[in-house]
């Protein structure tokens, strides 16, 4: 029932956006990594949207006119969007935040600025916090777009507005939690492609009606009667990232028999697995929260001890037998941190699957077999 | 029916090559068939396997699990199960050799190297989506220098200093050929620097498992003396040809599909409620 | 041995003293007789090793790496490596100064002058990182953070108690320490500031920015007095920067030189060698004797100007070329030569017009890392190259990237599109890479850079 509402809602939300636009209310766009805090621009009056379009190879080959291959196919998807100008989420966007986060979507963003159609704001993103200054930084610039997006909307961003936006977005972070966590049962009341589809609407669609949907997802998961423990392969999936519309690998898991219980991406279990604080000053909070709060992404600074100590920790917790690394080509950090953490899985006998995809189907074509085969191997049957 | 008249079959349909392999309950080998691949895979399972049959003297209904493996393996009709070559060609080397603990494949389109124990595929790589590494590699330098591929084996083992390739694109290597062609290097110094570059690729492909004999060496690239060689060099270990390379897909897929077949049975369970048939050898699948 | 010695600038005494020493670095970093063979030629065949100046020049590069080589033996009690860390040179300098017991360098400069300039034995240390994380292939990671971990892993240069980086414009070189910690138990650091600066915020955004960098560089002596007990003192960096300065204006001449003179008297080649020379560990001393070094080589080819002396035949195309020159390999510049393209400037030398009069030494080179062509966005860029061609009045833009930096890589076909459109000259986009000889494809870049100069010909008559 929350699906259909919800693939409803997603189906109308251009037309939203529109109607929103003619009124003078502002959209939003950011680029994900889990830096942009939405509430800041939901307190403005304005309405977020965190663009991750990516799996399909039109908007990654379209941007090749303005970058080489070595730039990521989903920083090049997000050019390749503004590009080819057919994504009417893309195209409503009336400032594009994007934050300094790895070189990838810093160049994209560099791409765009230098494009001149859209007006971007940077958001530096410090690589690392164990300074004072760096943290400093970081709530400078949260205040610097705090004063960006009251000028662009014409609306002041109260404290009381803020703590409200906070309140809201934590509630919503609340139920992907508990509904993520839900996951640890054998079997798991949802399977891995509904949730990471939950997530990617949670980027577009009205965050009112979005918590709505989840709490009410989150309660039909509570009492759906689950059939005895199966025995299909429980995995966690590992990477940079999944574009909404990246579901080939995903897709070919589950028709494989295996059964991903969680996974650690950007706009993952990173942004929903904490709340945030909403006392003191509330930018200096939100600085807190998104910068050092949470588990890092592999292009932060000494992150690789954290992300793997969190990683064996999820293995531990959610019962896992198998991690599926699925990266895109030229991923630089996650590419080097994949070796790293192969070598740690396979002295704990975890097994351990690494796929790239630089959107294309040629990159895909094996897939299925080694998916299928990783499979024959956790599930040790034969 | 007694279990002693049970047999059970594995067909290996690759991209270039289909093998099929009928065992009895002792695992004996009844019958072995190797086939091009053509265009049409469904008819061809059909077609290999009623051949089969008449070789090994048995009728379908003697077969009693059948197991696709390779590329095709979905369009195998007759199937009980798809497993992958992978997990196949695993047991079926481990079959002749126990002792197995790296297995490295070379084909046409995409080299493998699996990492095994006790007759376990533990891990496993397989090349990118590039064709460096691959026979198909192999392919283009031999026409680059007129060669037959057949040929490249013998004639490398000649070289007396083998040339550097240097770099592990397909498109590179071959500009590279041509310039030390035009160098004037001896053919049999460029082709064993080929079959270097090649072996060295694969055996990056290794890093990081446990490279100890028995190595084996399977896939068509494996009948290259001179590759065999290289990859020696490469591992810094013995690497072993199987008699057979070709059929280990197949006779693994068999010797799992007796495995399940019978520890299905041990636990009461139906294995097929249809009687298997061959059904007609038709480009349309027809419905019974 | 001895031949190869005067060829990088030892004079007679000087090598007697010091075989026993190179005679074990070379040792340890399995340097043959065979290897020193290739040397000698490449050093004729690449290098105008008959000016004084130059030889002096690979004398300094020779010294370091046997220093970074023979550290322990030398009784140097801390180790501090800076990998392409900006400012590291003069932290170097400063300790080399000041401290007998600290050695710290960013050990990769002048080994990739010996390992691969003269020795072109530099890819199988890369082969040995590809073993490692640093994998080979698509997805294309930087050979120039290969060869940090290449030859630590083939222990070429020992352990060090601390190991920094900065994340200026990569993510790949600080995730490389990141692992080298974990895998090899090192200490690091992270020399970091934020590349955020919009197009309508210059200069005031480089102050920021340049704030956040001089606070993270300030972070940067607190950790090396941690690890080495050493204060290093505002004083102490003022000293440094103006030695630094004075061999900069030195090369600056050097370089005026190049862009007024037809024929140019000097390859592009060379542009590499200034580059390491400038980022090595020299104490005050060594930093006169470098400037000597500069300063004979200025007259030697102030002789060839001259005498009308060049490297390429009068009346070549002049064209402006992107990044610095090839850090391990010099056949791209000799091809240049060959074809008759005269590189007259490197973009990687522009710097934004923008001076910070701050007396904190930090502030100071912070700024002048942020100004610098490639440590500034692209949409600042490209109007910095562009007014760089206006003023050199070059003919065309080799603009070759470096296929392994997402940074530069990524600025590459913008700044073609621009160039064309702005200027109307022909860009020749090269892809290439910084440190890898094996992306030297001899056949393929002279047809390209023959038609390239066509153009340039071509439209030059057209004007």
């Amino acid at each position: 029932m929350e699906d259909i509402l919800l693939s409803d809602h997603f189906k109308n939300r251009p037309a939203q956006l529109r109607e929103a636009r003619r009124k003078g209310i502002k959209v939003i766009g950011y680029f994900p990594g889990n830096y942009v805090p939405e509430e800041l621009i939901y307190a403005a009056g304005a309405i977020p949207i965190c663009l991750t379009a990516g799996g399909g190879p039109k908007p990654a080959d379209a941007a090749l006119s303005s970058v080489p291959q070595i730039i990521c196919p989903f920083a090049r998807a997000q050019i390749g969007e503004m590009l080819l100008k057919e994504n009417p989420f893309y195209n409503s966007i009336d400032l594009l935040i994007a934050p300094i986060t790895c070189q990838h979507l810093k160049k994209a963003a560099e791409v765009l600025e230098y494009n001149g159609e859209l007006e971007i704001f940077k958001l530096g993103i410090p690589h690392q916090h164990d300074q004072d200054f760096q943290l400093e930084y970081f709530t400078d610039r949260l205040r610097a777009l705090k004063i960006r997006l009251q000028k662009i909307t014409g609306n002041e961003i109260t404290d009381e507005k803020l703590k409200n936006a906070i309140e809201l977005y934590n509630k919503m972070r609340y139920y992907l939690r508990q509904i993520n966590l839900k996951r640890r049962q054998n079997p798991s009341p949802i399977n891995a492609l509904d949730f990471i589809r939950l997530n990617h609407a949670s980027f577009y669609v009205d965050p009112i009606f979005m918590v709505e949907t989840l709490a009410s997802i989150d309660s039909g998961l509570s009492f759906k009667q689950m059939p005895s423990a199966s025995n299909k392969p429980r995995l966690l999936l590992l990477g940079p990232c999944i574009g909404s519309g990246d579901y080939t690998v995903l897709e070919m898991v589950k028709a494989a028999g295996g059964e991903i219980v969680a996974e650690e991406i950007y706009e993952g279990m990173r942004n929903y697995w904490q709340d945030l604080g909403i006392k003191g000053d509330l930018i200096e909070s939100l600085a807190r929260g998104f910068l050092i709060n949470r588990l890092p992404p592999a292009f932060m600074r000494n992150s690789t001890k954290d992300r793997l100590d969190f990683t064996l920790k999820l293995i531990k917790d959610f019962k896992v037998e198998g991690v599926i690394w699925y990266q895109i080509l030229c991923c630089e950090t996650y590419d080097s941190e994949s070796y790293y953490f192969s070598h740690k899985f396979k002295e704990q006998n975890i097994p351990f699957l690494f796929l790239e995809s630089d959107y294309s189907t040629s990159a895909t074509s094996q897939f299925k077999t080694r998916i299928e085969a990783f499979m024959e191997i956790v599930n040790g049957e034969i | 029916m007694s279990i002693s008249d049970l047999y059970y079959a594995g067909i290996d349909l690759g991209s270039t090559m289909t093998k099929l392999v009928i065992i009895d309950s002792d695992e004996n080998i009844c019958a072995r068939i190797i086939h091009h691949s053509g265009a049409e895979h469904r008819r061809l399972a059909n077609k290999v396997m009623e051949e089969a049959l008449e070789q090994s003297g048995l009728a379908i209904k003697n077969i009693d699990y059948v197991v696709a493996t390779g590329y095709g393996r979905m369009v195998v009709p007759f199937a009980d199960r798809q497993i992958t070559e992978l997990t196949c060609h695993t047991r079926g080397l481990f079959q002749y050799f126990p002792k197995v603990r790296l297995a490295i494949d070379i084909g046409g389109q995409d080299s493998k190297v699996l990492q095994i124990s006790n007759g376990k595929l533990l891990d496993f790589t397989m090349n990118d989506k590039c064709a460096a590494g691959t026979g198909r590699f192999l392919e283009i330098i031999a026409g680059t220098l007129n060669l037959k591929i057949d040929d490249l084996g013998d004639l490398s083992l000649k070289s007396r200093q083998k040339v550097q390739i240097s770099s592990t694109c397909t498109v590179f290597a071959q500009q590279e050929v041509i310039k030390r062609l035009s160098e004037g290097l001896p053919l049999e110094d460029i082709v064993a620097g080929i079959h270097n570059a090649i072996a060295g690729r694969v055996a990056r492909m290794a890093d990081g498992f446990v490279i100890e004999p028995d190595v084996l060496f399977t896939g068509g690239v494996a009948k290259n003396i001179g590759v065999v060689k290289a990859l020696e060099k490469n591992l810094g270990c013995s690497v072993l040809v199987p008699a057979e390379p070709l059929l280990s897909g197949a006779l693994g897929a068999a010797l799992l599909g007796k495995k399940i077949a019978q520890n299905a049975r041990n636990k009461g369970e139906v294995i097929r409620s249809v009687e298997r048939r061959l059904t007609e050898a038709t480009f349309f699948e027809k419905r019974d | 041995m001895k031949e190869f010695l005067k060829l990088c600038g030892y004079e007679d005494k000087e090598i007697e003293l010091e075989l026993p020493r190179v005679r074990k670095a070379f040792e340890k970093t399995a340097i043959t007789s065979e290897d020193i063979e290739r040397g000698k030629q490449r050093l004729k065949k690449y290098y105008d090793i008959e000016l004084k100046g130059v030889r002096k020049a690979f004398r300094l590069c020779l010294k370091e790496f046997i220093n970074s080589v023979l550290v322990k033996e030398d009784g140097k009690n801390k180790i501090i490596y800076g990998f392409m860390t900006p400012g590291m040179d003069v932290f170097g300098s400063v300790l080399a100064t000041q401290s007998r017991e600290i050695f710290a360098v960013h050990h990769c400069w002048a080994f990739h002058i010996v390992y691969g300039c003269i020795f072109d034995k530099i890819v199988p240390v890369f082969e040995d990182a590809e073993k490692k994380w640093l994998k080979a292939g698509l997805v294309a990671h930087c050979a120039n953070v290969k060869s940090m971990l290449g030859p630590y892993a083939l222990g070429y240069f020992p352990k060090p108690d601390l190991l920094i980086t900065a994340g200026f414009l990569c993510e790949t070189s600080p995730k490389t320490i990141d692992l080298m910690q974990e895998v090899y138990d090192i200490p690091t650091y992270y020399f970091d500031a934020c590349q955020d600066r919009e197009i309508t915020e210059y200069p005031e955004a480089t102050r920021r920015v340049a704030e956040l960098a001089a606070k993270s560089a300030r972070g940067l002596s607190r950790k090396i007095q941690e690890v080495t007990g050493f204060e290093i003192k505002d004083d102490m960096l003022a000293e440094v920067m103006d030695a630094k300065g004075r061999l900069n204006t030195a090369l600056g001449k050097v370089r005026k030189l190049i862009q007024n003179s037809d024929p140019i008297p000097l390859s592009s080649a060379f542009e590499n060698i200034w580059m390491c020379l400038k980022n090595l560990t020299m104490s005050i001393d060594e930093l006169d004797e470098a400037l000597e070094a500069i300063n004979i080589l200025v007259e030697e080819l102030q002789n060839r100007v001259d005498s009308g002396t060049g490297v390429v035949a009068k009346g070549s195309p002049r064209v402006l070329a992107t990044l610095p020159s090839g850090q391990t390999d010099p056949r791209l510049d000799l091809l240049l030569c060959e074809t008759g393209i005269a590189v007259v400037a490197l973009d990687y030398l522009f710097r934004l017009p923008y001076i910070d009069n701050d007396k904190d030494p930090y502030i100071q080179f912070a700024t002048e890392i942020l100004c610098q062509s490639m440590g500034t966005p692209l949409v600042r860029r490209i109007p910095l190259i562009i007014d760089g061609c206006k003023q050199l009045k070059v003919d065309g833009v080799l603009n070759k990237y470096h296929v392994g930096c997402r940074t530069v890589a990524g600025d590459a076909l913008i700044i073609e599109q621009s160039i064309k459109k702005e200027l109307g000259i022909p860009v020749l986009t090269l892809e290439w890479e910084n440190f890898d000889p094996r992306v030297h494809n001899e056949e393929l870049f002279r047809k390209k850079l023959e038609v390239f100069k066509m153009m340039m010909l071509k439209n030059k008559d057209r004007k």
